[in-house]
């Protein structure tokens, strides 16, 4: 008996511990967490591209840049990284439109991003540090005459030139400068000293555009932030004392004195902005959570709606308010925690429509009409400028079928010509460009005048979007008008670049492509070197990639090919592609502003490779000059913007 | 196959792995694995250094320990290195030696966490939470975890006013052979410029008194390589970067008497100092990774203890005495203001006193009474600070009952709070009584199986900080209140001389927190306000297990693991958007293992933590997710007798798997690493 329950204590020992031991291989299996899903995708009619930057939570890097898409109903929260394959940073404070550029402002980070609008992709990322490398950190956007304006928490205005994409100067103002604006030839920057709380800066730094010095300060209330202007020329500031006993502030300062004119005291005021001379206030108390937005009307210097919401749509907290065209989009940030959302409302004070969830904090709204700023055309005569597109044929690609390959739904080839020339005949500040697609796409473009050819000097300069690690070279071809006729039907030469004698280049180069089955397959090629491949898809690009106004089922390209220039630097599955400039002779190869984008005319050789020396030229042929995929960004294809005349002006 | 799928299944394999091989214990066969349960008779309520294995099972609520031999085997050098293997566990590890490390246990909070120092609370009024990456394991006896409270009810009422104890307990003087004299010198040093010398000494002092003088100096320059990743896809770009200002020199200094003047009447008195300076690397920030960190920190923290004891047939009385002084200093040269810098000094004092009776009223039942008085002050350079002071009356009345096969407490804490501002607006926090019941029963005379549960309420404070911190400080805010359930069992067997040890711990609890004290930032980055806004409900599972096998002679084989499953979702609002996502930082799958093997050669042990993927934001997005990670290390040692004295070297393999992982995001984790130690008692 004794014996028995001895062993009955064991097994019962044993069977205990083998439980034990299955529950815990059964724990084990237990799945880790789901992510939660998103709120769902809204589809919300409209025109044009919004994008949504959100600043995200301070040293978590996740600034991000939603895109909504009216056309296509689509909201894309991590375009930016989507397309860059990197986030942009930490803190995404403001954000502009400029000539088919974004301008991003990245705090915490200390960068502007500087991206093409259409395609998402980055041009040039400018970093702001001072000499010793301590952190600029840069807050505000205003924008003029091909400048780009940045106030600096250091007390500085930084100055961006479009084209260079580059600080070309900086202004000092005074501390911590926050809002800016342009107005009457001069810059007005809010000093609000933040960081020497309680000791607040109360000043407004008026800085001339034209020597870009410091030229005054106003003084305002205390602790100024956002500023804008009305259409005359007349400045607002909201100046936000001390967040205790001094309350915020409503005031207004006289463009043509430069003095503060009127301060508003009964209007407490967070943000504004102003459109068609109404201004938009908002203020958000953060002790009861009560918010509201008045609507005040510059002219005539009265609110005229204490409450600008009409519907009863209720805001949490709203985060930032931008007035564009008649309407006004609000952001939602709830509990700065969550996901925010974009309302829009019309100016009547009714909710138009509702974005939920587009990304954390958003604090700036930007809408753009790309097929308006292509239309948007300075045709103006007597330019440095090219001004016509004569041919554009470019090779399968990406970005073929999207309006950076002047396409619309339902285009012809005599519509996309149309398109080409709306989109390229402004000024290079404006940006927009055209992609040639893979290897042998086309430009052929004119000018008003022909460009001499001023032996040992560079004589034109094309504009692409290359910069370090994305050269996308293109073939340069110069033609002059010898028959006199003005079309471009005469002998072309190549302008021989570094890789001219490269043993590696194919001469006599010929690819025809073909409209694949399913329009949204790979575009296949056959070389007449009995080679054949294909152009990649990426996955951000969805839409077909053989030219849609294209009747024939197939065409065929024909040049020198030059050897790939492409290498992932990095360990795969992980991709870090370099792209290398070859060292000069490339349209696309190098950034806009170097020496590397410039091109002698003295390089010219005929079909033999006999060097030709020509007066002058009169139109230019580029061809994308290598064949090559990589990766996730695709395939390499020139990008063209637009050539100057590096002579035009001088006797 | 993305590098964050990847990385997802090896967590789950490893973890798969870690139960294969089971469960269990670093402890040896020496340690005598008997069931004392005489000792639970004792009043004085002694623990049997050599039975910690048996106290964790007895426990009415869940308790862990780490002797200093298990520490030993564990690659640890700080004591958050070694908390990290506790179950239910989350330590925020900001990465590197200098980095700030807390602890919140069971997913609280790490302000919910007391830590006390041979029995003493250390405290930090002005945060709140214990940075105890800054607390050496150098001369470390024991660490304990207890979840509620421990069964101990003859300690200082503060022990029972905190949701979990961290215990640290330093070694005291032990002399063989009648030599009045001993000591040890030890030099440790690795990658990272790491350099660590330490030495104590240990002399007798006549019949009555004895002192041990410890000091350790601690520097490394921390600066590890790191890949800096722009985004989570694994085709994103990375950047190959080390990390800067991670400078560290620490120095400390302690000194312990000890008094035994009879069998019933004891002594301690300490004093204690800590000094340091570091560099406080900040984020990892995109495109600005060498300019962002170039903040200093400069710490020091002085305390001197005093502890007195005395036992009668059915009573015993203590009193307790400290006084603490921190100071610290806070520079920012790159700040954007017009000074071109920032820097502000902090200093904070405690002045306590604690005296406890105990009265056992028949043998099995016994009842205490604890109460404690203390006064936290803090000064700062800050504008218009508000100079706060807070006085503190905490008395417990505990009771306990003990058999054989039954015990159980129960405990009443009654706080009192006063604060006192110069400049402003005080908080006036009500008084509140907090109760706790805890029983661990028996049910099969001859199994050692146990059945647990407790039940615990109690709150913390809101922090200077939380109340009077320039604009973010909210003097409104109530304190944050907790309550605990747990039902658990325990169960622990010897099979024999070669398995002197099996055993397993399984607790399931719910816990959930009120009155969340939350910061919300507000337009601009400079105002911030506290909120007691959030709702927090919480559902776990905690598992420990060790065995210890002994298949030869001399060698013998420990393994431990321990597995935390917790659902800790954000319950604020029904319509928010982050409603029942779980809270940022806190895994729903967590665990450990240990194996030592020891044979007559060397000594080897391995170590593993790991952890599921968490997220860094309120919502369980894609975007918030911080992958999970598993971090691996290894050890080899062996110990020569030079005749009366003692050679010890070691040589440790640090996250052998090198992956800069992520326990904060954009904090990296030091990649592989390498320690070595010589160390000579005498």
């Amino acid at each position: 008996m004794e014996q028995k329950n001895e062993n009955m204590i064991r097994d019962f020992k044993i069977s205990l511990f083998t439980w034990c031991l299955a529950g815990l291989f059964g724990l084990s299996a237990c799945n880790d967490m789901e992510d939660m899903p998103h709120v769902d995708a809204p589809v919300v009619s409209g025109k044009g591209q919004l994008y949504i930057l959100s600043e995200g939570l301070f040293n978590l890097n996740n600034s991000t840049l939603a895109l909504y898409d009216f056309e296509t109903q689509q909201l894309q929260t991590d375009f930016f990284q989507t397309c860059n394959r990197r986030g942009l940073g930490d803190t995404g404070n403001d954000m502009g439109l400029y000539g088919g550029k974004l301008y991003i402002a990245v705090n915490v980070s200390s960068q502007i991003e500087v991206l093409q609008a259409a395609t998402g992709r980055s041009l040039a990322r400018i970093p702001l540090f001072n000499e010793a490398g301590v952190a600029r950190q840069p807050r505000y956007l205003a924008f003029d005459g091909g400048k780009v304006y940045v106030t600096c928490y250091d007390g500085y205005v930084a100055r961006i030139d479009t084209v260079s994409l580059e600080v070309d100067a900086l202004a000092a103002c005074g501390r911590n400068p926050e809002g800016l604006c342009v107005a009457n030839g001069k810059l007005y920057v809010a000093n609000s000293g933040g960081l020497d709380y309680p000791d607040y800066d109360n000043t407004v730094s008026v800085i001339d555009l034209a020597t870009f010095q410091e030229r005054k300060r106003i003084t305002v209330g205390m602790n100024p932030g956002r500023v804008a202007a009305d259409s005359r020329g007349n400045v607002y500031v909201v100046s936000r004392g001390n967040y205790d006993d001094i309350p915020y502030r409503f005031q207004k300062i006289d463009g043509a004195a430069d003095e503060l004119a009127r301060s508003f005291d009964e209007i407490q005021a967070l943000d504004f902005t102003i459109s068609d001379d109404i201004a938009y206030i908002y203020h958000y108390n953060h002790t009861s959570g009560e918010s509201w937005v008045k609507v005040f009307d510059c002219a005539t210097e009265q609110v005229l709606r204490d409450n600008f919401i009409t519907d009863g749509t209720v805001l949490e907290t709203p985060y930032s308010i931008n007035a564009i065209g008649s309407d006004v989009y609000i952001t939602e940030a709830y509990n700065f925690t969550v996901w925010g959302d974009v309302l829009c409302f019309s100016a009547d004070g009714r909710l138009k429509f509702r974005l939920n969830d587009v990304g954390l904090n958003p604090n700036k709204v930007v809408l753009a009409q790309l097929s308006e700023v292509a239309s948007d055309t300075a045709q103006t005569s007597g330019s440095p400028y090219i001004n016509r597109v004569w041919e554009y044929m470019p090779a399968p690609g990406q970005f073929v079928n999207t309006e950076t390959s002047a396409y619309e739904t339902g285009f012809t080839a005599d519509d996309v010509l149309a398109q080409a020339n709306a989109r390229l005949l402004q000024s290079p500040a404006k940006g927009a460009l055209l992609s040639l697609g893979a290897w042998g796409g086309y430009i052929v473009v004119g000018f008003d005048h022909t460009i001499p050819n001023v032996p040992g000097e560079y004589d034109f300069k094309v504009y692409g979007n290359a910069y370090n690690g994305s050269a996308e070279p293109g073939i340069v071809l110069v033609s002059a008008d010898a028959n006199g006729n003005g079309l471009p039907d005469d002998e072309w030469y190549e302008l021989a670049g570094s890789e001219y004698g490269n043993p590696e280049v194919l001469a006599d180069y010929e690819v025809t492509y073909f409209r694949p089955e399913a329009l949204t397959d790979s575009v296949c090629w056959t070389d007449n070197r009995g080679q054949s491949g294909y152009v990649a898809r990426v996955s951000y690009h969805g839409q077909a990639y053989y030219p849609a106004w294209l009747e024939a089922d197939s065409y065929t390209l024909r040049g020198r090919r030059l050897p790939g220039n492409a290498t992932n630097t990095a360990t795969p599955p992980a991709e870090n592609w370099v792209l290398a400039s070859f060292p000069w002779g490339y349209a696309d190869n190098q950034s806009n502003a170097s020496d590397g984008s410039n091109f002698k005319i003295d390089w010219a050789v005929d079909k033999d490779g006999k060097s030709v020396q020509l007066a002058g030229i009169d139109f230019v042929k580029i061809y994308t000059a290598v064949q090559q995929n990589c990766g996730w960004i695709g395939e390499t294809s020139t990008e063209f913007c637009n050539i100057e005349d590096l002579h035009y002006g001088q006797d | 196959m993305t590098v964050d799928r990847y990385f997802g299944f090896s967590v789950r394999f490893r973890a798969c792995v870690l139960v294969m091989f089971g469960f269990a214990a670093v402890c040896r066969a020496s340690d005598g694995f008997v069931l004392d349960t005489t000792a639970v008779y004792d009043i004085q309520e002694v623990v049997v250094t050599e039975n910690y294995r048996n106290s964790e099972t007895r426990s009415t609520a869940p308790l862990q320990i780490l002797s200093q031999k298990k520490l030993a085997t564990l690659n640890a050098l700080q004591v958050s290195d070694a908390v990290k293997y506790f179950s239910g566990v989350t330590v925020k590890d900001y990465g590197g030696i200098g980095g700030l490390k807390t602890v919140s246990v069971r997913s609280l909070g790490a302000a919910h966490t007391a830590v006390s120092y041979n029995g003493m609370t250390l405290s930090d009024c002005q945060n709140g939470q214990i940075d105890i990456g800054r607390l050496s394991l150098e001369n470390v006896d024991m660490l304990s975890l207890a979840n509620g409270q421990s069964d101990q009810i003859f300690q200082a009422a503060r022990l029972f006013a905190s949701a979990a104890v961290l215990n640290i307990r330093t070694a005291a003087p032990k002399f063989e052979d009648d030599r009045p004299v001993n000591g040890k010198l030890a030099m440790r040093g690795g990658s990272f410029g790491l350099l660590n010398p330490s030495a104590y000494v240990n002399v007798r002092l006549g019949d009555r008194w004895s002192v041990h003088v410890d000091g350790e100096w601690l520097y490394s320059n921390g600066q590890y390589p790191y890949l800096l990743h722009y985004g989570s896809a694994g085709t994103d770009s990375v950047s190959r970067e080390r990390r800067q200002n991670t400078d560290v020199n620490n120095l400390r200094a302690e000194a312990m008497f000890y008094g035994s003047f009879s069998d019933t009447d004891e002594m301690q008195v300490q004093v204690y100092y800590y000094g340091s300076e570091r560099g406080l690397p900040g984020a990892t920030i995109y495109y600005n990774t060498l300019n962002f960190s170039s903040q200093r920190l400069w710490d020091n923290t002085f305390f001197a203890q005093a502890h007195y004891k005395k036992d009668w047939d059915k009573w015993a009385f203590r009193v307790d005495g400290k006084y603490n002084f921190g100071y610290t200093r806070y520079l920012d040269p790159t700040m954007l203001n017009s000074a071109g810098r920032e820097e502000n000094t902090y200093r904070q004092q405690e002045y306590y006193v604690s005296a406890g009776g105990l009265y056992k009223i028949i043998p099995n039942l016994s009842v205490s009474l604890n109460t404690d008085a203390f006064v936290n002050t803090l000064w700062a350079d800050l504008t218009d600070f508000s100079f706060p002071v807070r006085y503190s009356w905490l008395t417990a009345l505990a009771v306990k009952y003990v058999s054989n096969r039954v015990l159980a407490t129960g405990s009443l804490l009654a706080t009192l709070t006063e604060e006192q501002v110069r400049i402003g607006q005080s908080a006036d926090i009500p008084f509140r009584l907090s109760p706790y019941a805890s029983v661990s029963v028996q049910p099969f005379e001859r199994v050692d199986l146990r059945v647990r549960a407790f039940y615990k309420n109690i709150f913390r404070l809101p922090t200077f900080n939380d109340l009077y911190y320039g604009r973010v400080g909210n003097p409104d805010l109530k304190p944050e209140t907790t309550n605990q359930y747990n039902l658990g069992l325990t169960y622990s067997v010897r099979i024999g001389s070669y398995v002197p040890l099996l055993s397993f711990t399984a607790d399931a609890y719910h816990n959930d927190v009120r009155d969340k004290i939350v910061a919300f930032p507000s337009k601009n980055i400079y105002t911030w306000t506290m909120l007691n806004y959030g709702k927090v409900s919480i559902n776990g599972l905690d598992l420990t297990g060790e065995a210890a096998f002994y298949p030869w002679e001399k060698i013998g084989l420990s393994i431990g693991g321990t597995y935390t499953y917790q659902r800790a979702l954000n319950v604020t609002d029904p319509d928010s958007r982050e409603y029942r996502h779980q809270i940022p930082y806190t895994p729903r799958v967590s665990g450990s293992g240990k194996a030592a093997l020891e044979t007559p050669w060397v000594n080897l042990a391995y170590s593993v933590v790991w952890s599921g993927h968490r997220y860094a934001v309120n919502q369980n997005y894609t975007e918030n997710r911080v992958p999970g990670y598993s971090d691996h290390s290894l050890s080899v040692s062996r110990t020569f007798h030079i005749g009366r004295t003692e050679l010890a070297c070691s040589v440790e393999c640090l996250n052998l798997g090198g992956k800069n992982y992520e326990v904060v995001r954009y904090f990296p984790m030091p990649g592989r690493s390498w320690r070595a130690s010589v160390q000579w008692k005498w």
